[in-house]
């Protein structure tokens, strides 16, 4: 004769059957559902989701200092800062004169992870500028390509249009959101 | 003199961007992303052509109000795809397309002829196919150009 007392798994499946219902499961179940597939779409930063892994220079770029070549819209400037010369990021030192020819990049700006076109326009007409900070000095290259593609490079001295080859200093101007 | 240099230089990109400060600002607004076609054009010609198509006159060829005449003939229409730095250009097709209407038909403004179309990305495609091999691309430009300022005029532009 098998024994009729309630076995203890017997007690326990009971006990849950008695205080939960297959409905609250189900509704349970579909806000899980329903959360995860919601929450990609929540305004939260999306430096992670970039579609390409960060460059060097975008992994250490800092958004404080604008007389220094980690700052993030020197990502591909090449020469000497014109802050550092007593111009500043779109303007140029005294007795030099920009020229109206500009290199311009797309630099990644680490407080809101969006890219920005940035115009590295030279400043010309003196001799090239020689601030003793050693941070004033950049030779960055996002996005750059090899000097047979010239519009691309930003090795080259960009003074030309100008009256005068010789090269002072980088201004860096924000042009806007890049798409 | 110098005073003249130093604090009138403030320059012509930022009057593109509008809200161009706010990107340095903690608490400023986003400004909305500047078009495919116009970013495109910036990144890969502005720095040359100028921001608003207009630069070292003497030596790189004005676009603003200008641009668009090209288009009064298909010799020119192709002749603009088919220049080394456009059909090598790092774009896709579909790209270049959009940053070939925003050059021709936004910066070449009152040059444009009407009803002229707007670039296809198929027909961007087939043009690149066959760049310019010629050495003496200024001569072949004045001679595109002589044509298509004729073909112009008799459209009544």
């Amino acid at each position: 004769m098998a024994d009729q007392k309630p076995t203890l798994s017997e007690k326990m499946t009971r006990a849950i059957a008695r205080n939960s219902s297959r409905r609250s499961i189900l509704n349970r179940l579909g806000a899980t559902l329903v959360g995860a597939a919601a929450f990609p779409l929540l305004p939260v930063s999306r430096v992670s989701a970039q579609t390409r892994p960060l460059t060097d220079f975008e992994r250490n770029a800092q958004s404080k200092d604008p007389l220094s070549c980690d700052y993030w819209r020197h990502c591909a400037i090449d020469g000497v800062i014109c802050g550092c010369c007593g111009g500043g990021p779109h303007t140029c030192p005294p007795g030099s004169q920009p020229s109206p020819t500009a290199w311009i990049g797309t630099c990644l700006n680490p407080d809101d992870g969006r890219a920005y076109l940035i115009s590295y326009r030279d400043c010309c007409g003196r001799s090239i500028c020689a601030p003793t900070k050693e941070t004033c000095h950049c030779t960055a290259t996002d996005r750059e390509l090899p000097i047979y593609r010239p519009q691309s490079n930003n090795d080259i001295i960009w003074c030309f249009g100008d009256t005068s080859m010789a090269y002072h200093c980088s201004t860096a101007a924000l042009i806007g959101l890049a798409s | 003199m110098w005073r003249a240099s130093a604090i009138g230089v403030v320059f012509g990109a930022l009057a593109l961007a509008g809200a161009s400060g706010a990107a340095d600002a903690a608490s400023g607004s986003t400004p909305s992303p500047i078009p495919l076609g116009a970013s495109r054009y910036l990144e890969s010609c502005g720095g040359c052509h100028g921001i608003t198509g207009t630069s070292a006159k003497s030596e790189i060829p004005v676009l603003r109000d200008q641009v668009g005449r090209f288009v009064c003939t298909d010799e020119g229409r192709a002749y603009l795809v088919r220049l080394p730095n456009v059909a090598f250009a790092a774009m896709d097709d579909h790209t270049l397309a959009q940053a070939m209407n925003y050059m021709v038909f936004s910066l070449g403004g009152s040059s444009v002829p009407k009803g002229a179309r707007p670039y296809s990305p198929q027909e961007v495609a087939a043009l690149r196919q066959r760049p310019l091999k010629a050495t003496d691309l200024a001569s072949m430009r004045s001679s595109v150009l002589g044509r298509a300022l004729a073909a112009c005029q008799e459209q009544g532009r």
